[in-house]
Order: structure tokens, then sequence, then C-alpha cells
């Protein structure tokens, strides 16, 4: 399969690849006689592990994105959230993120992987 | 003012460059036929093979040479340190200063000097030139992604809220277009390193890193956290309808290749001299000025 847009090729699949979302910035692309994903891995932030830091740092909300998915993904990762805030809130001391919520998240994550974005490096003053 | 008199001036440097490269640049730009020059590094803060010192000594020279010196502030500000650097910028006291992002507007504004704003500052109506003129803008530069009849539209509502005449109109005409930035570093990435970690990989790309795809159409530059188009923008053609339409000065960017060319076809088009300037254009789009996509190739260009 091919993604294309506007005619420019950004990315090309074998038939048992899984295709990435196709935006420009997921593409594949030749960078110095390699291919690679110049711009972005496919992958999916997940802080699911985060919850208690995201709590003690005053977040009262969280986001769980819907642009460009389909409803059913929608539905699914919000069930796994309002689960896992839900242990939290039960049990704060003893949160720690079951192994079926990442394999449902995981399941629905581009590539099948997950980051933990720019929540893995400390911040610059 | 003028309609006539169209000025040639050359852009904040986008790449990095070692400090003689830099210097050689700017002491042979002393000779060339622009106007006005922005000086500073404009994409990244770990780019310091010059001091803020060694940037307004090369202003001192141009200056000296009969150019009007602007200072460029970086497009994204990140950590506490840049935003020193950008408060040093701001008050530097000599030269005006070209606000990049709205961190120097706000700097510029509680200070009263007058600045100018760069392609990547989203202005794109005559209310927000109106709101900046009243914080001090007295240029502008196009955003790229505009087109000729988005600029009349602009300059037209401008002049119903009384703003004509009280700014200058700058387009981006030559050069690698800068598309976005990024908090990632894209080159540092293609090397498998960190961004804090970079080893300066960008300076082994004089002209940016190109990005193709996987049919060989050449995409996008990568420079730094800064993503630029993969054809270098060639809008030479159309400078007598930028005259027409109210533009007062054109920017050329520099590259490490053909940037005096440019500048001379420039110079040889307004004087109406038959020129020596001849410019390659291989790998030359249009960009958005005509309202196409960006990357539409150039096919015939008669300078």
């Amino acid at each position: 399969m091919d993604t294309r847009l506007n005619g420019v090729l950004i990315d090309r699949f074998s038939a048992d690849e899984r295709a990435g979302y196709p935006t420009l910035c997921k593409g594949r692309y030749r960078v110095n006689g390699e291919l690679q994903h110049a711009l972005e891995e496919p992958t999916s932030l997940n802080t699911i592990g985060l919850i208690p830091e995201l709590e003690r740092s005053g977040i009262t909300a969280v986001k769980i994105e819907g642009r460009q998915r389909s409803p059913a993904y929608t539905a699914e990762v919000t069930q796994v959230w309002r689960e896992a805030l839900d242990a939290y809130k039960d049990n704060p001391e003893g949160f720690a993120p079951r192994q079926e919520w990442q394999n449902a998240l995981a399941g629905l994550s581009e590539g099948c992987q997950t980051t933990l974005g720019a929540y893995h490096r400390a911040w610059q003053w | 003012m003028e309609t006539n008199t169209m000025e040639i001036t050359l852009g904040p440097l986008q790449y990095f460059w070692t400090k003689e490269q830099v210097t050689a640049f700017y002491d042979d730009v002393c000779k060339w036929p622009v106007d006005r020059v922005y000086l500073g590094e404009t994409v990244c803060s770990k780019r310091r093979q010059l001091k803020l010192s060694d940037w307004l000594e090369i202003g001192e020279k141009l200056q000296a040479a009969g150019k009007r010196v602007v200072l460029s502030t970086l497009a994204l500000l990140e950590s506490a340190s840049e935003l020193s650097m950008l408060r040093k910028i701001c008050e530097n006291g000599h030269f005006t200063v070209e606000a990049n992002d709205m961190a120097a507007v706000q700097k510029l504004s509680e200070l009263g000097v007058p600045f100018t704003t760069g392609p990547l500052f989203n202005i794109y109506n005559a209310y927000t030139l109106n709101e900046m003129v009243e914080c001090g803008l007295e240029r502008w530069t196009l955003p790229l992604e505009l087109s000729a009849n988005d600029l009349s539209t602009i300059l037209g509502q401008a002049d119903e809220l009384g703003l004509t005449g009280r700014f200058s109109t700058e387009v981006f005409v030559w050069g690698m277009m800068p598309l976005a930035v990024s908090a990632r570093c894209f080159t540092a990435r293609t090397h498998n390193l960190p961004k804090d970690q970079c080893d300066f990989v960008c300076l082994q790309y004089p002209d940016g890193l190109p990005v193709y795809s996987q049919e060989g159409d050449r995409v996008f530059t990568l420079n730094g956290i800064q993503t630029q188009s993969g054809r270098c923008l060639n809008l030479l053609n159309d400078i007598p309808e930028m005259m027409e339409r109210g533009v007062q000065a054109v920017r050329v960017s520099p590259q490490a290749e053909g940037t005096r060319e440019a500048v001379q076809v420039i110079r040889d088009q307004l004087s109406e001299h038959a020129g020596h300037g001849v410019i390659n254009t291989d790998n030359c789009c249009q960009g958005y000025w005509h309202g196409k996509a960006g990357m539409v190739p150039m096919v015939d260009i008669t300078p």
C-alpha cells in the first residue's frame, strides 16, 4: 500500500506490515542514503504509568486524542484510562499500571509501540 | 511611501556554519548590492560558533559598508538562558531587531523600540498587523504560506484600518523556505544522537540535509529543529508584481551556494540594466505566492 499527499509518496507498506497514519511527519524517507522515519516514529504516547506524578503535579484532567482516530479506538482508550484513574483514586499508594491495560493500549498503538515521549526527559532551566 | 524603490534584504543565515565561514561570508556581503542584512542565530541556541559580540562586530562592518543591519531572534525559545540572550539582543541599543516570536515582541514593546517580524511570525490579517503596529512593528515579512492575493487582501484591510504608511512589507523571494520549527532536532535524529548531545552535526550540512521520498522526489530539507522546503523558493520573476502590490522589500535567504547570484539578478532587474547575473534554477519551486502547492517546481525562469 502506498500513501501519498498531492501525488508525493509519503510511505509504502508491504502486505503484512502495520501501516502508520498517513501524515507527512510519519512517512519514511531517504536521508543520507538510508530509508528512515526522518521526522517521527509511528508510536503512540502512553503516560498511564505517570498517573501518580501527574496527580501530584496538580493535573486534574487528561485528554484522550480523538482527532484522526476512530470512535472504536477512542472508546477503548477512554475505557482503559477511566479504569486506571479510578484504580488510582481507590488506592493511590498501591497504584501500578496493570498488564491488561498496557496490552490493550499497545494493541491500539501505531506500530504496537508506545512511548513516554518528552516525559522521559528532565526539563532544562 | 515610495512605490518605485524596492529594497533588497539578506535574511538571517539559517544554517550552522563555522565562525570562519560566517565571517568570510559577511566580509563578502559588504560588497554585495543589498540594502539590509539580518544577522544572528534564529534556529538553535546550541549553535555558538559566534557570540553576540561577534555578530555585533559583523554588524559594524556591514554598517560601515552602507548596509542597514538588523539582529534576528530565535524562532523557538525553550529555556531561561535563551530568554536571557533574547533580552541582550533586544537591549543592544544600536541595531533594530527582527522578532521571530511573541517573547521578542513583548520585550521590544516594553523597551519601546520599533521592530520587524520575520517570515515565521504569524500575521494573517490586518487586525493582527494593527495590534503589532501598536506594539512597535515598523515592518513585517509576509508568512511564506500566503499568496499574492492574500497579501493584497491584508494590505487592503490595513488601509481601511488607517495603517497605510505606518509599516513596510517584505517578501521572502529566494532560498529554502523555513516551514516549521519543532522542539525536536531532526538532524541529530538522523545521526541517532540525542538533541542535547548532538555533536553539532549540523556543521556537516552547510545547505541543510536533503530528504527524498522513496521515489526520489526531494521533499524536505532538515536543518536542526527546523524543517525546510526541499526546493529553493525562486520568485525573482514576480518582483515587478510585488512592487505593484505594495511590497517595499524582497528578502534573499543565505544558502551555501547561489546567494550572491540571486542578489545580483534582482539588482539587475530593479536597475533595469541588462544584467550579468545568472542564476541556477535546478531544484527551484514557486512556493505559495501563486496560491498553489508550495513545492510546485519552477519550469521556466528567464531573469
